[in-house]
């Protein structure tokens, strides 16, 4: 049976007897779990996991794909309607998204982020199904340089996000990097800034920060700062929908997210959230409108969406190859193999064929079903924002300590984000960046412990970074991007002073 | 003022976390950089970075308009938003506070209601009957939504054992 | 003694029925009458990691044994023993059950100096099964034997890489306990888990690979590693050829162990129906499917004999871990 029969024959498994609910189920329980702040994907796929015993490994597996790419979506859906990241992913897509919210065009960006992230999804699952064996061996050229020059890429974001002040912002992505020391060191077994606290031990969770961060240091802005004006209601002609020029116009920026998305999801240890970051920046880079960022710019709730999405397919990559997860969620997905008695590896291909295909055919069809299931989700989550400020405000509140709660069932979560809530109001007060910390927090472990052990890996020499040729080339790409600013920067300043001067006059710049 | 109290808060804090780091355990020493390096490369970075604030700062304040590596320190965010009402501040931090504490002994049931409620009149523009509804809603809407469409168990307090549905 | 005939007719129906009354069972008292409700299995540890799958695909093979469901419920923090704070402020009625393997209820307490998060302040119930701890090198490495690497390790220190999991799991503990039976000084690249360290080592990073078999197998047979050495008490059946470390003269025995406690001060009865229930479901298809492929075998100590089996690992694993100086002050 050749290629293209084995996924025809997959699509009909995967639709056959109730697969098409259990997809449309599987789909629209993650896109509501995203939505809860505190529940990941990978969380709303635990929780399905018991679920799926009954049903035979095809179908598990594609209902938890399902979930997955709900989940990946769902998690915009607060950040955008009330700065609140649903899951970690979405924190990048917040910025611009809330903003939008607040000029009144919350549904043109639930809609793009929609779109372009069913785009990225679907883009990433043809590559993966397109690619599967050649791209895993590729995983194996990703080793720990390689991903430490990825991470440190990505940090020089913190540049992009500190507009305001630039040594405030750095300060703050150095603040998100140091919470991410606390814990125990997995490679020495120190135990850093505990300060005795056993819950500390395995450091602290990144969502509740990040919803203190974002989510409760609005609300207590909001609270603190009664208006006399209510904010841009909703009700009106703003349940629109992008126009088709306007889903053009963030072509761009879909495509930057979807490479991004790509590269990242098939490094193992980078993720959803990383790469919704590194392709905000990158989208930032390469867009005609760059000063949009960050107050409101389509472009970006496009970029990351699109990444966040697009890590689905590359997560697959070594979890189908080798047998080895490439996220949280890919784990989850692989325990469904397990439990259902199928031994993962390099030879899942070739041993069970009929069920990898299915699977495919299933990723292809949950994320198709992620518009017209996102479509009604999104309208339903748009009627609450019609809410009273109070009330509203309040069950945010309310939502944001059951659900950071729920996820690990531990009191301390909820404790963090509201600790950080104020952490955040107190930040926001003096012009720090609460983004730059978020970023500091998604990418410091990563940063660290790669770095670490890429030393070890060398033995020592720190020129392994610049031996090894992927690394390598991210190294100098950091580099070059941290040093075009400042260039550019000179030469508009040489030229200020050349025009002043009354001499040779150089062309306009802005 | 604003940055100086920045400047000064960041000096502080990266100093605090560079001693701090000097006492971190060693551990196994497995890699070359060990657990000390990073917190103690990131508390320098922060106390200097407050440094550079404090210095620029106090450099440029003679010359208005000198953007860069300043700019203005989050003043047009309070000129949108209104008078600042720091009791109502306080009020939210506190009955958060309480909603968590009260959370795993008194239960979800019987605090949430209350919090609900309580950060309604803080936050004021409630009128009557929405103080009661509107917390009643959340509390039973959340509490179906995680308990029986998410399986995932909420803690009943001093509730527990009573309710057995 | 004269009685009259209603009277002593009175006399033997209540003697019958308070005899009958006292050779039943009582309420409460029975087997059959725990459980009644689902019982919950806390894990300490992320859903979709071997601690996880171990406790599901036990839930479900328990699942027709007992009348009850087992709910897994996941609860990860601190090492492990996030779970193990929760469990032991449930009440100890028997429907709270931990997960437990020697890094969530030995080593990390010990480290971090949470005696009342170790082992002996709970019920154990029953280990269950093991995997082996395996070293692995890729198949054109230069030492065939492991004589070889000694040889080589000892003219080289700090050259020969072993990536393995995080310092404080049973694999960083097999290569520093051979480290130091050996005499030899290795490179050992510590992980967040398996799964990373696998990649490291399958991606010419590492010479060696220190784990279980499960991570790697058909890896094994796509010839991209070879199994090297085992710590383990006799040669295993999976790679009879493989010579374990004992034999070499090493004595390095460590297995991944998992098993299942429960909150100090539940009724014996109960603690004995869930052992035998766990006991059946060992024999359960299920079970026997997924410790195939897991590589694991079954280990199964009832709660006297693991309760002995605990107190003997701990004493083995405290001198180790005063070797590296990891106990905290």
């Amino acid at each position: 049976m050749n290629f293209l029969q084995s996924l025809l024959t997959g699509f009909a498994t995967a639709l056959q007897g109730w697969g098409l609910l259990v997809m449309v189920a599987g789909v629209a329980w993650g896109i509501i779990g995203g939505a809860i702040p505190g529940i990941s994907g990978a969380v709303a796929m635990a929780l399905a996991l018991p679920y799926t015993f009954g049903m035979d490994a095809a179908t598990a597996l594609v209902m938890l794909a399902g979930v997955w790419a709900g989940a990946n979506y769902g998690g915009s859906i607060p950040a955008i309607l009330m700065r609140m990241p649903g899951t970690p992913g979405s924190a990048a897509a917040l910025m611009d998204g809330y903003e939008l919210t607040r000029q009144g065009h919350a549904s043109k960006a639930l809609g793009i982020s929609l779109v372009c992230g069913t785009i990225g999804g679907l883009i990433s699952i043809i590559v993966l199904i397109a690619m599967v064996v050649p791209l895993g061996n590729l995983v194996l050229a990703f080793g720990s340089p390689e991903t430490f020059a990825l991470a440190l890429f990505g940090l020089t974001l913190i540049a992009g996000l500190s507009e305001k002040s630039f040594l405030k912002g750095l300060a703050s992505g150095f603040f998100g990097l140091l919470l991410t020391t606390i814990g125990l060191d997995t490679l020495t077994g120190s135990i850093r800034f505990t300060f005795g606290r056993s819950e500390l031990l395995s450091g602290v969770d990144i969502i509740s920060i990040m919803i203190g961060l974002f989510a409760v240091s609005e609300m207590f802005w909001q609270i603190a700062h009664p208006r006399r004006v209510a904010m841009e209601p909703v009700s009106r002609a703003h349940t629109a929908f992008p126009t088709f020029a306007e889903l053009r116009a963030v072509g761009r920026a879909t495509f930057v997210g979807t490479i991004v998305g790509l590269i990242v999801g098939i490094m193992p240890g980078a993720g959803a959230t990383a790469s919704s970051f590194v392709a905000y920046n990158e989208a930032r880079r390469w867009s005609k409108r760059p000063d949009l960022f960050g107050k409101g710019s389509m472009e970006g709730v496009a970029a990351p969406e699109t990444a966040n999405n697009a890590v689905q397919g590359g997560d697959l990559v070594p979890t189908l190859a080798l047998g080895i997860p490439g996220s949280n969620s890919a784990a989850i997905m692989l325990a469904a193999l397990i439990l259902h008695g199928i031994v993962p590896g390099p030879f899942l291909l070739s041993k069970h064929p009929a069920l990898v295909f299915t699977l495919f055919a299933g990723l292809i069809l949950v994320n198709l079903l992620m518009i017209p299931v996102g479509i009604v989700i999104l309208r339903g989550c748009l009627v609450a924002l019609r809410l009273a400020p109070p009330a509203l405000v309040a069950s945010i509140l309310a939502i944001i300590v059951v659900g950071t709660y729920a996820a690990d069932l531990f009191i301390l979560n909820p404790l963090l984000a509201l600790i950080f809530g104020i952490v955040g109001y107190g930040m926001r007060v003096y012009g720090f960046s609460a983004a730059a910390t978020v970023l500091g927090l998604v990418l410091g472990f990563l940063a660290e412990s790669e770095l670490r052990r890429s030393l070890l890996i060398s033995l020592g020499s720190w020129t392994i970074f610049f031996t090894r040729p992927i690394s390598a080339a991210l190294m100098v790409l950091t580099f070059g991007v941290l040093v075009y600013p400042a260039v550019l920067h000179i030469r508009d300043r040489w030229r200020l002073r050349q025009t002043l001067a009354g001499t040779a006059t150089g062309p306009a710049h802005k | 003022m604003k940055e100086i109290t920045s400047a000064a808060f960041l000096v502080v804090f990266g100093g605090t976390i560079m001693a701090l780091a000097r006492r971190i355990p060693l551990g196994v020493p497995t890699d070359p950089l060990g657990p000390r390096a990073f917190p103690l490369a990131l508390g320098a970075g922060m106390a200097l970075c407050g440094v550079l604030l404090a210095v620029a700062t106090l450099a440029f304040r003679a010359q208005p308009g000198r953007a860069g590596l300043l700019a203005d320190a989050g003043e047009d965010e309070e000129v949108e938003a209104g008078p600042f009402s720091p009791g109502r501040l306080i009020g939210a931090v506190v009955a958060t506070a309480g909603y968590l504490a009260a959370f795993e002994r008194l239960g979800y049931l019987l605090a949430t209601p209350i919090y609900v409620a309580a950060i309604m009149l803080i936050h004021g523009g409630v009128r009557g009957r929405g103080l009661v509804i509107a917390p009643l809603a959340t509390t039973v809407l959340l509490y179906a939504a995680f308990r029986y469409g998410l399986r995932i168990p909420i803690p009943d307090g001093i509730l527990e054992g009573i309710i057995r549905w | 003694m004269r009685m009259h005939r209603s009277a002593r007719t009175m006399f033997v129906l209540i003697f019958s029925i308070v005899l009958v009354l006292a050779l039943a069972p009582m309420r409460g008292l029975t087997q059959q009458d725990f459980p009644t409700r689902p019982i919950t299995f806390v894990v300490g540890f992320a859903p979709g990691g071997g601690a996880d799958v171990f406790a599901r695909a036990l839930a479900d093979s328990a699942k027709g044994i007992l009348p009850q469901a087992i709910a897994v419920e996941n609860r990860a923090g601190a090492g492990g023993t996030a779970a193990n704070a929760y469990v032991s402020g449930r009440p100890a009625d028997g429907y709270t059950l931990l997960f437990a393997h020697a890094g969530s209820s030995i080593i990390t307490p010990l480290i971090t100096n949470q005696p009342q998060l170790k082992w002996d302040a709970f019920d154990p119930v029953a280990r269950i099964h093991g995997e082996e701890e395996w070293l692995f090198v890729r198949p054109d490495a230069q030492w065939k034997t492991p004589e070889e690497l000694i040889t080589f390790a000892k003219a080289n220190p700090r050259r020969v890489r072993v990536a393995g999991s995080a310092i404080g799991g049973i694999d960083s503990f097999v290569v520093l306990a051979w480290e130091k039976a050996a005499g030899i000084s290795l490179q050992y690249i510590p992980h967040e888990g398996g799964g990373p360290a696998a990649l490291t080592f399958l991606g010419g990073n590492a010479e060696m690979l220190v784990g279980n078999v499960s991570e790697v197998f058909q890896h094994i047979q796509a010839r991209r590693a070879v199994p090297f050495l085992v710590a383990s008490e006799r040669r295993s059946s999976i790679f009879p050829t493989v010579p374990t470390m004992k034999e070499k003269g090493w004595d390095v025995v460590y297995a991944q162990w998992r098993s299942v406690m429960a909150p100090q001060g539940v009724p014996p009865s109960r603690i004995a129906a869930l052992t035998t229930a766990f006991q059946k479901a060992l024999g359960a298809t299920s079970w026997k499917r997924f410790n195939e492929n897991a590589k694991a075998v079954d280990l199964f100590l009832g709660p006297a004999e693991f309760r002995q089996f605990l107190v003997n690992e701990e004493a083995r694993l405290t001198r180790v871990i005063d070797d590296l100086g990891l106990r905290r002050r």
